[in-house]
């Protein structure tokens, strides 16, 4: 590590906060290294996004974060990497999320270990303080929720709570950036070795737990000789914790402190180590049984004595009684789930009415003049038709058309979404479904990770890290498919406009497609439920284990820092991922449009050969082709279907004149037009929506279930399964709504 | 004088009977004793839910679990859990009003 020049004036906090420079992503060479850890939902992502300008997107939910992220900023002089780790009750590692944490903060070497508490209940987050300073004294303790602490009555004395943890306490509320420029200045002096710290350590056990410590301890001294904490190990491997056996028998346990990570010293030889792991497991015989249980006492009553000493409370309160008003509505019996289908109709109508105009004019000006202007300009320098063919109507228009139709409901939605998440609404959610979550033998976190699989599947698969039992956990990566994503609800806003909102007069056309879209996202919910039941009480069988779930105080999401982070963050890093995909999608279709096998294109003989089956299942040979092109992105459906439709349907191509496999689009009722003139009905429309909702996961989310389960069994079970379904439930509907209707 | 009988009691069989999913809402008790595995019961542990510690149920969800209030935040539980938990009455006076 190279050494660090101390400038006085460098030291001064006036001049860190100008100093302070973003430098967002993580750069390859780092002066010294921070590590965030801390309770979930305590506020460590926004301390993250404060030191490094990102902005990793902040929920208000345990289990925001269940990776780690990584970022970096400059600061006094030096390059500082920052790693945010997901949140975590203890150092005892129960979900893969956890793990991460306890991993990185026992193996990553960070230079200084910064845990966010929050303010409001120091006493339970003192426990992870404590536990962390067992194995590392280079601490600095972020009082967070200062704000919220005052609302809700509670005083914490930071110079008390300093001096009995023994390491620097700095208050603060990262939301405001307040106490962040003091927060570098001792992470800077603790990293640097320029301030020491005296890390409060339990120092008694009971007599027996004593003993068997005093034993082994010695034995890892001799082994290991630079371990900071011997006291800590021992208890460890007295309590059979397995990552620190793996640490000992694998020799890292010897690099664990900083220092000698470059020095290149010996690994103790394979039979000295073997002799600590031996000596612990003959110690643990003679330990009472219920020793476990005395040294976690003796843990916990050392965090509650602490924090009494460091806070009062009771003072006056404020705003706490609001949250309860909400609560009782919100999770009522009563009104908690119609208020939730309320407030998901609502966004929706929003986001449909809202996005109309802004839509159609785009399509005007991206379609009819600027494509129409390209076409007139490739023309007059001579271009061939096949190259302005395959340039301007095939990736050109594909584009043009993603944009058009994705980017104003998308701006819309996730806006809406992001602000009722900052809330802490979902939380509310989560445990309204959670009596059916139970009953289908699944683990009440789900709710949350299907939440997550609203913005997008991938995420939320990634999301179900939060479920410790491997069993729920899977069936929570099998059924979030049945989360409609990002790349679907376009899909469903749209044809619910065309098909849905046009069987009733004008005026109420909106609410009536926002209250199909809720159906079909509710439906899905339904299917989520039902196949979680029957994956419980079949291949997955057994119980749900137990669960608690905190449901964070409500907070004012800041609108305007939402709107920036859900605009940058969701709408255009979904909007980038259609067009990466849709670019070649059109050149695609405009090849297979164009290249012909005997009389017929290619995509006429793909449209013709699934046309019987499409037929069947009340869609049509051009929409099962397009979910095949779509396989890498859902976004680019209904581009394809109405590149497609007007392929097949030549009245329609001599009609626009666009020729075969060109797009055109003349806002939603041009789309309608063309749907209708490729033999569309309202039974199609309903059957394009379920089969929108219960088809194959897209190709990043089948990858991403593989990453996630290493399985190519269950990464089968999880792609074909949808599709089983979306097809019998589009055949029975079919069959059903025509022997209906005669 | 009358000699009271010594009875030896343990707080474990005293309190067996009364379950935090028994409790009504708004009663506040405090906790005694979690009858669950280690495993299990160490991530309640983690939240806060200590023996000693007091709750109050607040509300109940749709389906009938408990949401209770605990140092000063909400845990939502299932009723299951909340079966687990021996607690004791804290005060008759608040059970009266």
């Amino acid at each position: 590590m190279p050494s660090l020049a101390v400038d006085p004036c460098v030291s001064c906090a006036e001049h860190r906060t100008q100093s302070l420079v973003r430098l967002g992503l993580s750069p390859d060479k780092w002066d010294y290294l921070i590590a965030l850890a801390g309770n979930p939902n305590v506020g460590k992502s926004t301390v993250f996004n404060q030191l490094t300008g990102l902005r990793q997107h902040t929920g208000n939910w345990p289990g925001k974060t269940v990776v780690r992220a990584e970022g970096a900023f400059a600061h006094g002089g030096s390059r500082v990497k920052v790693v945010d780790l997901p949140g975590t009750y203890s150092l005892q590692a129960g979900s893969i999320d956890e793990e991460v944490a306890r991993d990185f903060v026992l193996f990553g070497r960070p230079d200084v270990t910064v845990v966010v508490v929050d303010a409001t209940r120091l006493e339970r987050n003192l426990n992870l303080v404590l536990q962390i300073l067992e194995i590392t004294d280079r601490v600095v303790v972020f009082l967070n929720l200062m704000d919220e602490a005052r609302r809700h009555g509670i005083a914490v004395d930071a110079a008390k709570l300093e001096k009995r943890l023994g390491v620097p306490v700095i208050p603060g509320t990262a939301r405001e950036g307040l106490g962040i420029p003091e927060l570098l200045d001792a992470a800077h002096a603790v990293a640097t070795g320029v301030r020491s710290t005296r890390p409060h350590r339990s120092e008694r056990q009971a007599p027996e737990v004593e003993q068997a410590v005093g034993r082994l301890v010695p034995v890892i001294e001799e082994v290991f000789e630079e371990v900071p904490n011997p006291r800590w190990v021992a208890l460890r491997l007295l309590n059979a914790d397995e990552a620190v056996q793996e640490a000992v028998r694998s020799g890292e346990l010897g690099q664990l402190s900083r220092d000698d990570f470059d020095a290149g010293r010996s690994v103790p030889e394979p039979e000295e180590r073997q002799r600590v792991l031996d000596a612990a497991t003959r110690l643990r015989w003679e330990l009472p049984p219920d020793f476990q249980d005395l040294v976690t006492e003796q843990a916990y009553a050392a965090a509650e004595e602490i924090a009494q000493s460091a806070q009062k409370r009771g003072l006056a309160k404020a705003g706490f009684d609001l949250d309860r008003r909400l609560d009782e509505l919100l999770t009522s019996p009563i009104f908690g789930f119609p208020l939730m289908l309320f407030i998901l109709a609502v966004v929706f109508w929003i986001t449909i009415e809202g996005a109309n105009v802004p839509s159609s004019m785009l399509a005007t000006l991206l379609i009819d003049n600027v494509h129409g202007w390209l076409t007139g300009a490739a023309v007059a320098i001579g271009m061939p038709w096949w190259l302005s063919g395959f340039l301007l109507d095939g990736v050109y228009l594909a584009t043009a058309w993603v944009i058009s139709v994705m980017l104003p409901p998308m701006a819309i939605f996730f806006p809406l979404f992001t602000l009722l998440e900052d809330f802490g609404y979902l939380p509310r959610v989560a445990f309204n479904l959670d009596s059916l979550f139970k009953k289908a033998g699944a683990h009440g976190k789900q709710a949350l990770t299907m939440s997550m699989g609203f913005g997008c599947n991938a995420a939320g698969v990634v999301a179900t890290r939060i479920i410790d039992s491997p069993r729920e956990r899977l069936i929570a990566i099998i059924t979030n498919n049945f989360s409609l994503c990002n790349g679907r609800w376009p899909t469903q806003i749209l044809i619910a406009t065309i098909f849905i909102g046009a069987l009733v007069p004008p005026e109420v056309g909106g609410l009536v497609a926002a209250a199909a879209v809720v159906g079909i996202a509710v439906f899905g919910i339904v299917m989520m439920f039902l196949s979680s039941w029957l994956l419980s009480r079949t291949v997955l069988r057994g119980e749900a284990t137990s669960f608690s779930l905190e449901l964070p105080p409500y907070r004012p999401p800041r609108v305007l820092q939402t709107l920036y982070t859900s605009i940058i963050d969701r709408t255009l890093i979904v909007l980038w991922r259609a067009i990466v995909f849709a670019v070649p999608a059109g050149a695609v279709i405009w090849l297979s449009s164009n290249l012909m096998i005997g009389d017929l294109s290619v995509a006429g003989h793909a449209v013709d050969w699934l046309n019987p089956l499409g037929l069947l299942i009340g869609l049509n040979g051009v929409i099962l082709v397009a979910y095949i092109v779509a396989i890498p992105a859902n976004e680019i459906v209904i581009p394809t279907v109405l590149m497609l439709t007007v392929l097949v349907t030549p009245d329609l191509a001599a009609q626009f004149g666009g020729g075969p496999g060109v797009m055109f689009e003349e806002g939603t009722m041009g789309t309608a037009t063309v749907l209708e003139a490729g033999g569309w009905t309202l039974l199609t429309a309903v059957n394009i929506m379920l089969f929108s909702l219960l088809h194959n996961p897209c190709s990043t989310t089948i990858y991403t279930i593989y990453k996630e389960t290493r399985s190519a069994k269950w990464t089968t079970v999880a792609t074909l399964m949808p599709v089983a379904m979306g097809v019998t439930v589009c055949f029975l509907v079919t069959q059903v709504w025509r022997l209906l209707a005669g | 004088m009358q000699v009271l009988p010594v009875v030896h009691h343990d707080p474990a069989d005293e309190v067996a009977e009364l379950r935090l999913g028994d409790v009504p809402l708004r009663q506040e008790v405090e906790l005694v004793w979690i009858d669950l595995p280690a495993h299990e019961a160490e991530p309640l542990l983690e939240r806060g839910v200590l023996p000693g510690c007091r709750i109050c149920p607040v509300r109940s969800s749709p389906g009938g679990d408990p949401i209770v209030s605990i140092d000063g935040s909400l845990l939502a539980l299932r009723r299951e859990t909340a079966d687990c938990l021996c607690v004791r009455i804290l005060s008759q006076l608040q059970e009266a009003s």
